[in-house]
């Protein structure tokens, strides 16, 4: 079973990079969608199927957790699991993070075999996560 | 900024570079930052961070350097990298380099909220004036200069 993965960062450079992890790590691909914000996101999850996101915090127009709370608030969106990809690892962001409904949260850089362990945690067969 | 905080954004630099954008540096020391040079066009990124400590952090390297980095990234040629993609991919370094040096530094308890990165393009005498006795460290990143610094 191939992915559709949506990317959600401001920078060009970071999802790009998470893409090409991505690839290297071996995560079979559907589709790789990118937003550069909060907001770009929902457009994109409103219109393609998705079936897990990686976002960072701190954006222009919405953040991630703003994301994160507007997707738990949809009934079409709220199941999908949401990675936080960040250089951010504070302890109190981290618990801030699973209140708003975050499964989980990877610090930059990231690694391709962090990200594929993570990946495979929440989608693959008999994850039992979606 | 005492002189091993000094030493741990040296470290953190180092061990970023080599994770994230797949380059080997290591610590230049004064003589050694003099016999490596900065190009007369200077790349200067910079951000600030607050919190459990307050400051501005800069780096500074040349544009060939962070197309480098970009052509690392991107998995592109050379003279496929826009100027966008390099001062992006500069801009993404020095953020993550920040990340690891205030958690290095203060461990996982303390909030910082970190600006976005901006980058400017000092001349070489300017950059001098700017940066004449602010903490620093220097970095030789596979023979391109790379400067990290403090409240520029």
């Amino acid at each position: 079973m191939a992915y559709n993965i949506l990317i959600v960062d401001d920078s060009l450079t970071a999802r790009t990079f998470i893409a090409r992890t991505l690839e290297i790590a071996g995560v079979p691909l559907s589709h790789v969608y990118q937003a550069a914000d909060g907001q770009s996101a929902l457009d994109v999850l409103q219109r393609e199927w998705v079936d897990l996101v990686f976002a960072d915090i701190n954006m222009p127009v919405m953040n991630g957790v703003e994301l994160v709370r507007r997707m738990r608030a949809n009934d079409l969106f709220k199941a999908i699991p949401v990675i936080i990809i960040t250089t951010d690892r504070s302890t109190h962001r981290m618990n801030e993070l699973h209140a708003v409904g975050v499964q989980a949260y990877l610090t930059k850089p990231i690694t391709p075999e962090v990200l594929k362990a993570t990946v495979e945690r929440f989608l693959a067969p008999g994850s039992g996560a979606v | 900024m005492s002189i091993d905080s000094l030493d741990i954004l040296s470290n953190t630099a180092i061990e970023t570079l080599e994770r994230f954008a797949f380059l080997l540096g290591d610590p230049l020391d004064a003589r050694e930052a003099g016999l490596l040079p900065l190009p007369p066009c200077i790349w200067l990124c910079a951000l600030t961070f607050s919190g459990a400590r307050a400051a501005k952090i800069a780096l500074a390297t040349a544009p060939d350097l962070a197309r480098q980095i970009a052509v690392n990234l991107y998995s592109l040629e050379a003279d496929e990298i826009t100027e966008i993609q390099a001062m992006d991919a500069l801009k993404e370094l020095l953020n993550i380099m920040t990340g690891n040096y205030l958690h290095a530094l203060e461990g996982d308890a303390p909030i910082f909220d970190l600006s976005a990165p901006v980058l400017t393009t000092p001349d070489r005498a300017d950059f001098a004036r700017q940066w004449a006795g602010r903490p620093q460290v220097a970095l030789n990143v596979e023979g391109q200069p790379l400067i990290l610094g403090f409240g520029i």
